[in-house]
């Protein structure tokens, strides 16, 4: 069992100047813009007295990567290889978001990249949560974000996929008691073995962001919840939440 | 050590050394390399580079199937010997199908069928890398992909009572991209990618798919090779520079070795990430150097194969199984004078104690660092 707390944000348009001046990653200008967003959300959840061994990153894979990988090959393109900056090589793999947050944010357990679609963000959580049991971290930074370039845009209308928003949330998840947080009592396919539950079935228009409006939902819900809810997606079963919000029976954190 | 010991039950791979596994472990254990000179994909790509790529391959992108799928399906289907039903498949890419941008970029945008551009906002390879079964889990930690996807099927194995089998299967095509980035950041060599070598001057780009399957005991058969421990940490450093000194790399090979039950004495090698880059070969070094003083056989089939990316990880793991197997370590391309000492397996094969482990490791972009220690059952 862990406590899962969440926190998300719908960045304001005009702010990638803003934001891109303000954010601590380094060389910033040659990351994913979606890693300068996607701090912003970790850096509102994470802990003072962290240990970075123990600190794991897990994003929800997407397309975060798309707009930089594009820009090099356009530049390679147009002007030769020769004129491609090595600083901006990093950025265009799929693995660039969650890199470079551990590496501002210190995470020396693991930095991932899971999942690929709609499911991304429920199954990052999955297997934060069984590292967490595994042992491998006791705090894992769990981020998905969307990204409204325009280089995705235009791949979204030509696709005819709806259109991205720059979106972002961050789940932390911790085998300590956190303040705030609600505990992920169950997860993954075992529906048959989940008991009582109230189902919320995850919108999947938010892309690797589904499942984030539902869990924010019920965690800043006022009712008292009776029993837990259970996240699933409409069309399969294959993946799951069970969340419930009571007093934790989980560890303090020392020191 | 893992809750209960899983043993490796198929092994498959497509490498610019052979179509399948074993043909490109016997060119290993011959030293062979296949490396040729990167044929530009545009007119303004003017670079004098080397690469390592599996012969014959389609690399048509078909809508959104690409070539890294292919390879991908092909390794899958020797592991599993086409067995795919109720096998739980863990798949990992370090780049996907990454020269699909390169289509777009180069082509006139509006002939390009919508399928492509589908193909860069949700990953292609999953749907593609077996219609029979499609990944459970999909992961992306650039180099260590591998890596991780096979670290995650163990963990689940271990806890998960109905789960008997899982397949790992990690494929990435040669990307123009990433020869670039290579080239660019002065990793690449012009001539011979020679790992853990004084005169080494960069790796070579390869591409290719690994596969292995892993079961539990049950299904083991006498001599069978065990995975009994798998460890991760990150250097959360330079984007694509490794810590020099190695602290998280030790980190992960020392957990690895305790999650296995065992302790630095019961190694007998280890088959090293090894890219023949300066960088990684002297963090490597350094740790193994620290954690045993008075050496231990190394090697690295980087300069065999070039560097496979995202399926780098699982080739070094089916590298360990067969050298237990087999009892005998593949050499390290290159004769040139050894960093630091390291006892590298160098010029021919050699006999391995196969009463002892082999630890085989991964490093990648980002400082993701990996350890998995293979034992042979007796």
């Amino acid at each position: 069992m862990v406590s899962l707390r969440i926190t998300s944000a719908r960045a304001g348009r005009g702010s990638r100047e803003e934001s891109l001046a303000q954010t601590r990653i380094r060389h910033a200008r040659y990351q994913p813009f979606s890693a300068v967003i996607g701090l912003t959300c970790v850096d509102d959840l994470l802990p003072a007295s962290v240990v970075p061994e123990r600190l794991g990153v897990v994003v929800a894979g997407g397309c975060h990567h798309v707009p930089n990988a594009w820009r090099f090959a356009e530049h390679a393109h147009t002007e030769g290889p020769r004129y491609l900056n090595p600083l901006a090589f990093p950025s265009i793999l799929p693995s660039a978001v969650a890199s470079c947050i551990a590496a501002t944010i210190e995470a020396r357990a693991f930095s991932l990249t899971v999942g690929y679609d709609h499911r991304a963000f429920v199954q990052a959580i999955e297997r934060s949560t069984r590292l967490i049991i595994r042992d491998f971290a006791d705090d894992v930074m769990v981020v998905a974000v969307s990204d409204d370039d325009l280089i995705l845009t235009n791949a979204a209308a030509s696709a005819e996929f709806s259109l991205p928003s720059l979106d972002v949330a961050c789940v932390h998840l911790s085998r300590y008691h956190l303040p705030d947080a609600c505990e992920l009592l169950n997860f993954g396919d075992r529906i048959d073995e989940w008991g009582e539950c109230e189902t919320r079935i995850v919108d999947v228009a938010y892309g690797s962001l589904s499942g984030a409006k539902e869990i924010r939902a019920f965690m800043s819900g006022t009712a008292t919840c009776e029993r837990p809810i259970r996240l699933s997606f409409s069309e399969d079963r294959e993946v799951g939440l069970v969340l419930y919000r009571r007093k934790q029976s989980l560890l303090e954190r020392e020191g | 050590m893992l809750d209960r010991p899983l043993c490796v039950s198929g092994m498959g791979a497509v490498s610019c050394l052979g179509q399948d596994w074993p043909h490109t472990w016997v060119k290993l254990l011959e030293g062979q390399t296949a490396r040729r000179r990167f044929e530009p994909r545009f007119p303004s790509m003017d670079l004098d580079v080397l690469v390592a790529t599996v012969p014959d391959a389609d690399r048509k992108i078909d809508n959104d199937l690409g070539c890294a799928a292919r390879l991908g399906t092909q390794a899958l289907q020797e592991a599993t010997n086409g067995q795919l039903s109720d096998l739980a498949v863990y798949a990992a890419s370090n780049h996907s199908e990454s020269d699909i941008i390169v289509d777009l970029v180069c082509a006139e945008y509006a002939a390009a069928p919508s399928g492509k551009w589908r193909a860069i906002l949700v990953d292609p390879i999953p749907s593609h890398i077996s219609p029979a079964a499609r990944p459970q889990s999909w992961v992306h930690s650039a180099c260590t992909s591998g890596a991780h996807a096979l670290l995650f099927a163990l963990n689940d194995l271990a806890e998960t009572a109905s789960m008997n089998r899982a397949a790992v299967v990690a494929s990435d095509a040669l990307s123009t991209l990433g020869v670039l980035g290579f080239a660019r950041a002065g990793a690449s060599t012009r001539t011979l990618c020679r790992p853990f070598q004084a005169n080494r001057d960069g790796m070579i780009v390869g591409e290719g798919a690994a596969a292995i399957m892993v079961s539990k005991m049950t299904c083991a058969k006498p001599g069978s090779v065990l995975v009994v421990g798998a460890s991760m940490s990150c250097d959360a450093g330079h984007p694509t520079l490794p810590d020099p000194a190695g602290h998280q790399l030790e980190r992960s090979i020392l957990s690895a070795i305790q999650r296995a039950g065992l302790d630095l004495s019961k190694v007998g090698a280890v088959i090293a990430h090894g890219t023949g880059t300066r960088a990684n070969d002297d963090a490597e070094a350094n740790v193994f150097k620290r954690l045993w003083p008075e050496g231990i056989p190394v090697t690295s089939v980087k300069g065999n194969l070039g560097h496979t990316m995202g399926a780098a990880a699982i080739f070094n793991y089916l590298v360990a199984v067969e050298s237990l197997r087999s009892g005998t370590l593949p050499p390290t391309v290159g004769n040139g004078e050894v960093v630091m000492g390291l006892d590298l397996v160098c010029g021919k094969p050699r006999a391995l104690d196969r009463t002892k482990a082999i630890v085989a490791t991964c490093s990648g972009f980002g400082g993701n660092n990996v350890s998995a220690v293979f034992l042979l059952d007796r």
